[in-house]
């Protein structure tokens, strides 16, 4: 007598056969190997290998961008914690050179918490805009906001030139790159802590200073920021893995299986294929430096961020734009500025990243909203509605898990050292 | 006899296509407005165009007749279909001499398919032109 029913092995069989065949075809698409590059595909990879970054680009609203003392004096500045109203503050508390000049939080803390991430400096030298809603148009405007931002270093513009003046090292770099220093030495007419909307008793005292004082102060102050992005315009990316590979590739030479995983080679694919990210990380920066809404949740417990629809009219009404009276540049060189668009897709667009700095630099996006660089992926694979604005990413993307992973172990490839001697990455000790 | 009959019409076909391929290259340089008032010609400050880079384009403009047309209002927008969304820049077109406009402040900022819309206004005739690109 059968214990079992009729067709109970048929149906177990058929199970079987079931299982076996899509496990069998998940392990046939996960670990098949590559295939060859195609003709359009190598010509993605070429536009992303460093070896294809452009020059330097100029930096005309700073005369000193490439001056050699800038960036001394720069460097010296970009440590100093004398610049914060605590003495405790420097630009590098947050762009902290071992974590890709990020700091590692979800967002900035200085004197007080920011309201987004902060980003890495390496890199934006190429960038036509700073700051996530790009509110600043150059390295050495936006290096000015920090100094006065009471939740960052939280000073006034007449102390920070008062100390680059009294300060012997500083003073004399100071006259070797720009000329000769104010002399702000009358108290009546420089007080001791003046800048404008700032706390009451400093805005006081700056309005009460007369014009031509105050545009001496601000001349000064604006060098303070030239010097700095002297120093930044040095912090570039070296190359990484992945543009070895892409050497091999670009040449049309089977690269040696050593430099690249399956894994990693699939993930490239991806990436410069299906999962649709060269749409915003492209070039050799894995970046346009554009302002795209991408659908992701605000900070928990924070109202939506209206990203570069806000930051778009603040650069505009910036006085140390490119176009303002501080900046070295002719009108007809402020080409980005000028012809800057409005609209309603720049509601919550944030600017693309470079993905040359993923590495230590956990959470990511504006908010550091994601913790891992696979939340990331996950969030474009599903590509959710926008709280406000429009999601560019219309459709998910429809990725498989193994792929999502591919994607980010091919990510992680770009993981390189900064391209500057280390004595540029700490603090110098020449004081 | 068949296979000559064969061989003749592959030859129209090809020879066809060449020469559809030729029309779509000169129209590369040379659009004309969808009502066929007007024709542009284009020449790119940067060739080939490349993205993320801030450049200006060169507009001749001419009336259905061939002659240079001076004193129109263009203006031009523009974006990728496929992505829903427009160009990184605001250009401006400015006059620039006889039937000649310079076209400031166009940077592409994805690979793919662009298309721009210029709309030409002048003596009362509007006509648009479709210029559309593969980055």
């Amino acid at each position: 007598m059968n214990k079992y029913p009729v067709g109970f092995f048929r149906i177990v069989t058929g199970t079987a056969l079931i299982i076996a065949v899509v496990a069998g075809s998940w392990l046939f698409l996960a670990y098949k190997p590559p295939t060859p590059w195609t003709e359009s595909e190598r010509a993605l990879i070429h536009s992303l290998w460093l070896g294809n970054l452009p020059p330097l680009p100029e930096d005309p609203g700073n005369s000193a961008a490439d001056d050699p003392q800038a960036a001394t004096l720069g460097h010296s500045l970009f440590f100093d914690t004398r610049l914060s109203v605590n003495g405790a503050v420097s630009c590098a508390t947050c762009h902290q050179p071992e974590k890709r000049f990020s700091d590692g939080l979800e967002k900035a803390r200085a004197l007080g918490q920011s309201r987004r991430n902060t980003p890495s400096i390496v890199g934006l030298a190429y960038s036509p805009w700073l700051y996530w809603d790009g509110r600043r148009d150059s390295l050495w405007s936006q290096a000015l906001s920090p100094l006065e931002d009471p939740k960052e270093q939280g000073s006034n513009r007449m102390h920070i030139v008062r100390l680059v003046i009294e300060d012997a090292y500083y003073n004399n770099l100071y006259q070797q790159i720009f000329g000769s220093v104010p002399d702000i030495s009358d108290r009546s007419r420089f007080p001791e802590a003046a800048g404008p909307d700032l706390q009451t008793d400093w805005n006081n005292a700056w309005q009460q200073m007369a014009a031509v004082d105050r545009e001496l102060v601000n001349t000064a102050f604006t060098n303070v920021g030239k010097a700095i992005a002297a120093y930044e315009r040095m912090l570039l990316p070296s190359p990484s893995r992945f543009d070895e590979y892409a050497e091999f590739v670009i040449a049309n030479s089977k690269a040696p299986g050593s430099l690249f995983s399956n894994d990693e080679e699939k993930g490239l694919r991806l990436f410069v294929g299906k999962a649709r990210c060269m749409e915003c990380h492209n070039g050799p920066l894995f970046s346009n430096f554009e302002f795209h809404n991408t659908g992701i949740l605000s900070f928990p417990g924070d109202l939506p961020d209206r990203g570069r629809i806000d930051g778009i009219h603040e650069v505009r009404a910036d006085l140390f734009n490119c176009l303002g009276p501080y900046s070295d540049a002719q009108p007809g060189q402020c080409l980005e500025l000028t012809f800057a668009r409005d609209g309603v897709e720049l509601i919550a667009a944030m600017k693309s990243p470079s993905l040359r700095n993923l590495e230590g630099t956990a959470p990511y996006m504006h908010k550091g909203q994601l913790n891992t660089l696979a939340e990331v992926i996950d969030h474009y694979n599903k590509a959710p509605f926008a709280m406000i604005g429009h999601n560019e990413a219309e459709e998910p993307l429809g990725l498989l898990p193994f792929e999502l992973k591919q994607l980010e172990v091919f990510l992680n490839s770009l993981a390189a050292p900064v391209a500057a001697e280390a004595h540029w990455l700490q603090s110098p000790d020449n004081r | 006899m068949l296979k000559k009959k064969v061989l003749v019409a592959m030859l129209m076909v090809f020879s066809m296509l060449m020469l559809e391929a030729q029309a779509q290259q000169e129209v590369g340089q040379t659009w004309v407005s969808k009502n066929e008032h007007f024709k542009v010609m284009v020449e790119s400050e940067l060739d080939p165009i490349v993205i993320n880079q801030m450049h200006s384009w060169t507009l001749q403009l001419q009336n259905a007749q061939g002659q240079a047309v001076t004193d129109a209002d263009l203006s031009l927008v523009g974006g990728m279909p496929a992505h829903n969304h427009g160009l990184a820049t605001a250009p401006v077109i400015e006059p620039a001499g006889v039937g000649s406009y310079l076209l400031q402040g166009l940077r592409f900022h994805m690979m793919g398919y662009w298309e721009l819309e210029l709309t030409i206004d002048h003596a009362g005739i509007s006509d648009i032109v479709l210029i559309t690109l593969e980055l």
